[in-house]
């Protein structure tokens, strides 16, 4: 039994350019209830990396620079 | 086991970084450090040329009282770049600081307008009896903001000797400087002297204004205010109708029975209720008849109030 | 296959969840004796975990004096439960509340206070008021985690309890926990061990089909009753589901409580009340549920009526406090409160104490039945205790257990059991393939759906039983292929346990109670001369779900029969027949 590879939209979008991860922030890591959000080393910043989302927005009202929005997930809208 | 996961080795170093994301992110951590030179730290980064990190360590000094910090929060308030005096004045409010006290009726007659609401509104958290003069003279403030932040000191306080400046507020052009004025005096008593500037109150123009004039004679128990209260029941909106049928009962007055019970035909329900419950504070026989109609009203929380309120008008 | 890493650590008392009532536990143990080890376990991080990671937008049940007696509170729950409380509980929880409510204003929990400082309790409920605001409500984590700090307190984040430890005697002896990043392992040897893990909240399906669009935290997945039920712990009337009137689709609160003394209710299509008592009891999702069915639905929550101010004032409350996504999700349906009803549904099934009544059982001391281990808020019995409860209950339950653990030895902890649990935990990870731990949640959720959500049938409960059946043989396929997805692997046996503890409930009690809630076609009518009991569910000598009931103890406060059926007649009545 393989496994698929799933295709979803995630409902939290960071934004790159405000992201700090680079600078050592990890504050939406850090709160995040379902531990969803991780840091892309490569970009510095953080991304979603698995949908699986409560929009419940620590992560974005903690974000220190606005980089992070919650949005409602598609299936939700 | 690491607890509570705190990397304060490296905070020093990456508080001075020349990167000022680092910086930043520094102070937002210096916030849960026990790293004893935290605080001096953050106070350093108030002063920091990049606005972001100031705003930061405003924000992380919520979490180290010490009066040096509050006075370097204090000069914060007149920072060029509003969300720092923003952080500045949530922080000061939040930190509810007892020592701070005189440096705060200090600023609340100094400096800019928002940096005088700041302190006045740090200052209500406190209840200190020193405030009560700094606040009474910014009941004259040409700012609305800061006069109504001062009203909250004087209310908090139950400043009596107020009374008189609470009364020229109580005409003040701004709403809400009005309806802050009828919430503060909860502590007038009986015959005092501000007590016809509540019963303006219920007829001020502005409905909320209404509203918190006739909660707060209830509260106060103020009988004289009686009359103004049952004409207040005929007022267009429902919510000082309710706050005035809620004070009615807790005056006991036996006058207001049929605009009480006149209120119990209402369509808004929870007015219904608050009739009910007010002809129960009342306990006059009188108001039975309509008691058991209403005890067969559509809304069950109308008809349970009305059975209390009718056992009481018995007993 | 080598040993996995494992850490050992000693506790006097081990809070195992970080959310509301835990934290308050871990600061009361510690408060009562600064010299104990109290070790917070957290499967999230405390700053942002739990059913108020966003703050709590006031608090529905505040007994304070001048607005509302003990007694009144007792006996208005009493009756919300059609009787089925331990009053006992009930009276501890109105006694310490509103101490509890001055302890967490020293602590800077901010209260909606008047102009002269003191409270402003707005009313809910018929008998007393409860309601007391709190504007800024979402600092309550800050705070807690502030207070943690102050007191030293050893806070242990990203591990997820798996299963508790017991000893040859009976006693709790610890917990072990997996963390949820790395898969290692820490096993807690421990004399008292709080539970506080929240409401099975991820049980049935919410019908967007989201697997986390959930009205509780999704975090909160049953993992303490699923511990409790292993380690031997008795679950109390399992059967009361939680099911709340929500927002449609977003799964959040409206909320009737914040918008209820602003004077918005609930309607149907045709914008008329239907029911008057927003309060949310079995019976109200009853008379709801009808509405929809009778084909007056959708059913709505309207503010539409309000001066603009007043829906200002509501905006302000409910976009910034507990779920502040609500304004968003209104704002991308195009739905403004001053001209559009917000569209309600039914929501899933869950198990909450919160805002139901089923759960671990505790006593007024918040003990379970295991001797060393203690419950409180939304997994624990208490009915309707909502955060401030969770508090107040955390509270009592910190300070029995520092008291408990004075006395007694730390346990010796059994390498086996250990040893074995590790091997449970781990072997989904030892797979390189099977079924991802996403699929085998949807099916189980799904089922609940099918299958348990009222009204209950017991044909249909049957068939559900043989279908979880069948996914507990599936849980030998499930393939994790990181930490994280072992979390999940971990959480989908957990929400499978619910779901086969949430039947087997359900078809024990053959009767109907608590409106909704446990509705039974089979079983209409409540009979109270065999079934006014607790139902108490737990796991035998050989390894079954069994079940005894418990009788009520006798009543603190008296309630009589008239007041019991307040909540029976909640439907508004045509005018002609209310005149009868």
């Amino acid at each position: 039994m393989p496994l698929a590879a799933h295709a979803t939209s995630v409902p939290v979008i960071v934004d790159d350019a405000k992201c700090i991860a680079a600078k050592g922030c990890t504050v939406c890591v850090d709160v995040c209830p379902l531990d969803v959000l991780a840091i892309d080393l490569v970009k510095g910043a953080a991304y979603m990396k698995y949908d699986e989302c409560w929009y419940c927005m620590p992560c974005e009202v903690d974000c220190p620079t606005g980089a992070v929005t919650v949005n409602i997930p598609y299936l939700l809208r | 086991m690491t607890l509570f996961d705190t990397e304060d080795e490296d905070l020093a170093d990456r508080a001075a970084s020349p990167d000022a994301g680092i910086r930043r992110v520094a102070m937002l951590a210096l916030a849960e450090s026990e790293a004893p030179d935290a605080r001096a730290l953050l106070i350093a980064g108030l002063a920091d040329p990049v606005a972001e990190v100031r705003a930061a360590a405003a924000t992380a000094l919520e979490e180290h009282p010490g009066l040096d910090a509050a006075r370097a929060l204090m000069a914060a308030l007149d920072d060029p770049d509003p969300t720092v005096r923003g952080a500045a004045s949530g922080c000061l409010e939040a930190r509810r600081e007892q020592s701070a006290a005189p440096l705060l009726i200090a600023r609340a007659s100094h400096g800019a307008a928002f940096a005088r609401a700041a302190a006045l509104r740090a200052l209500r958290e406190l209840a200190v009896p020193e405030a009560a003069g700094v606040a009474h003279d910014a009941l004259t403030d040409p700012d609305p903001v800061v006069r109504r932040e001062a009203i909250g000191v004087l209310g908090w306080l139950r400043a009596e000797a107020a009374q008189p400046g609470l009364i020229r507020t109580a005409d003040d052009p701004e709403p809400e400087v009005r309806r802050a004025t009828m919430a503060a005096l909860v502590f007038v008593r009986s015959g005092g002297l501000a007590v016809p500037a509540l019963i303006a109150g219920l007829r001020d123009s502005d409905w909320r204004v209404r509203e918190e004039a006739a909660a707060t004679i209830g509260r106060t128990r103020l009988a004289e205010a009686e009359p103004a209260l049952i004409e207040a029941m005929d007022d267009p909106v429902w919510q000082v109708r309710l706050k005035s049928a809620a004070s009615l009962g807790r005056l006991g007055a036996r006058r207001a029975l049929p605009a009480l019970i006149g209120a119990l035909r209402s369509d808004v329900s929870n007015l219904r209720k608050e009739a009910a419950a007010a002809l129960g504070e009342i306990r006059d026989p009188a108001a039975l008849p309509a008691l058991a109609e209403a005890a067969a009203d559509a809304d069950p929380e109308v008809r349970k109030t009305a059975l209390w309120a009718a056992g009481r008008c018995r007993g | 296959m080598s040993a996995p890493k494992t850490e050992t650590i000693e506790a006097d008392v081990l809070v195992i969840g970080g959310g509301t009532g835990g934290p308050m536990a871990a600061i009361r143990a510690k408060e009562a004796n600064p010299a104990l080890r109290v070790v917070l376990l957290e499967k999230a991080n405390v700053k942002r975990s739990g059913a108020i990671s966003m703050g709590m937008d006031g608090l529905n049940n505040a007994v304070i004096p001048g607005y509302a007696t003990p007694e009144q509170y007792v006996k208005e729950i009493t009756i919300a439960n059609d009787g089925i409380v331990h009053q006992k509980a009930l009276m501890a929880y109105a006694n310490g509340s509103f101490d509890m409510i001055r302890y967490l204003d020293k602590l800077d929990v901010k209260f909606e206070k008047d102009g002269a400082g003191d409270y402003a309790v707005r009313k809910v409920h018929h008998m007393g008021t409860y309601v007391l605001p709190m504007p800024q409500g979402h600092h309550v984590k800050k705070v807690l985690y502030r207070q943690l700090r102050r007191l030293r307190i050893g806070v242990i984040n990203r591990y997820m309890a798996t299963r508790l430890l017991t000893t040859a005697d009976g006693r709790v002896g610890g917990a072990i926990g997996v963390n949820t990043r790395t898969s290692e392992f820490l096993v807690v040897r421990a004399k008292t061990v709080i539970l506080a893990c929240g409401a099975a909240g991820r049980l049935g399906l919410p019908a967007s089909g989201y697997l986390f669009g959930t009205y509780e935290n999704a975090a909160n997945c049953g993992d303490g009753h699923a511990m409790a039920y292993h380690a031997g712990a008795e679950l109390a009337n399992l059967e009361c589901y939680q099911i709340n009137p929500l927002i449609k689709d977003y799964n959040g609160p409206s909320c009737a409580y914040v918008t209820g003394p602003f004077g918005g209710y609930t309607a149907n299509n045709k914008g008329q009340r239907f029911i008057e008592c927003d309060y949310w009891s079995g019976q109200m999702m009853l008379e709801f549920w009808r509405e929809l069915q009778g084909g007056n639905g959708p059913v709505f929550l309207n503010m539409t009526h309000l001066a603009p101010e007043t829906v200002g004032e509501i905006e302000t409350i409910l976009h910034s406090n507990e779920r502040p996504s609500r304004g968003r999700f209104h704002a991308g349906r195009g739905t403004d409160y001053r001209n559009k009803m917000v569209e309600m549904h039914i929501s899933e099934i869950g198990f909450c104490a919160g805002h139901s009544a089923s759960g671990v059982w505790v006593d007024e001391l918040a003990r379970t039945s295991i001797p060393g281990l203690y419950a409180a808020g939304d997994m624990a019995s208490v009915p309707h205790n909502y955060m401030l409860g969770a508090f107040v209950n955390g509270a009592i339950a910190g300070e029995q257990a520092a008291a408990f653990c004075a006395d007694i030895d730390l346990p010796d902890a059994d390498a086996d059991a250990i040893a074995a649990e590790q091997d449970r935990v781990l072997a989904p990870t030892r797979r390189e393939d099977g079924l991802s731990p996403y699929e085998v949640e949807y099916k189980t959720r799904r089922l609940v759906n099918d299958y348990l959500a009222p009204p209950k049938i017991t044909a249909k409960m049957r068939l559900a039983q043989e279908r979880f059946a069948e996914i507990r043989e599936d849980m030998d396929h499930l393939v994790a292929r990181d930490p994280h997805e072992l979390m999940r692997a971990l959480e989908a046996q957990s929400i499978l346990d619910c779901a086969d503890m949430a039947a087997a409930a359900s078809l024990f009690r053959t009767e109907s109670r608590w409106g909704f809630y446990h509705y039974r076609v089979d079983h209409p009518d409540t009979d109270n001369a065999n079934w006014f009991r607790h139902t108490m569910l737990y796991k035998d000598a050989n390894g079954a779900m069994a079940h005894r009931t418990r009788p009520i103890d006798p009543y603190v406060v008296p309630v009589d029969a008239t007041e019991m059926t307040a909540y029976q007649s909640l439907r508004i009545a045509p005018i002609a027949q209310a005149a009868e």
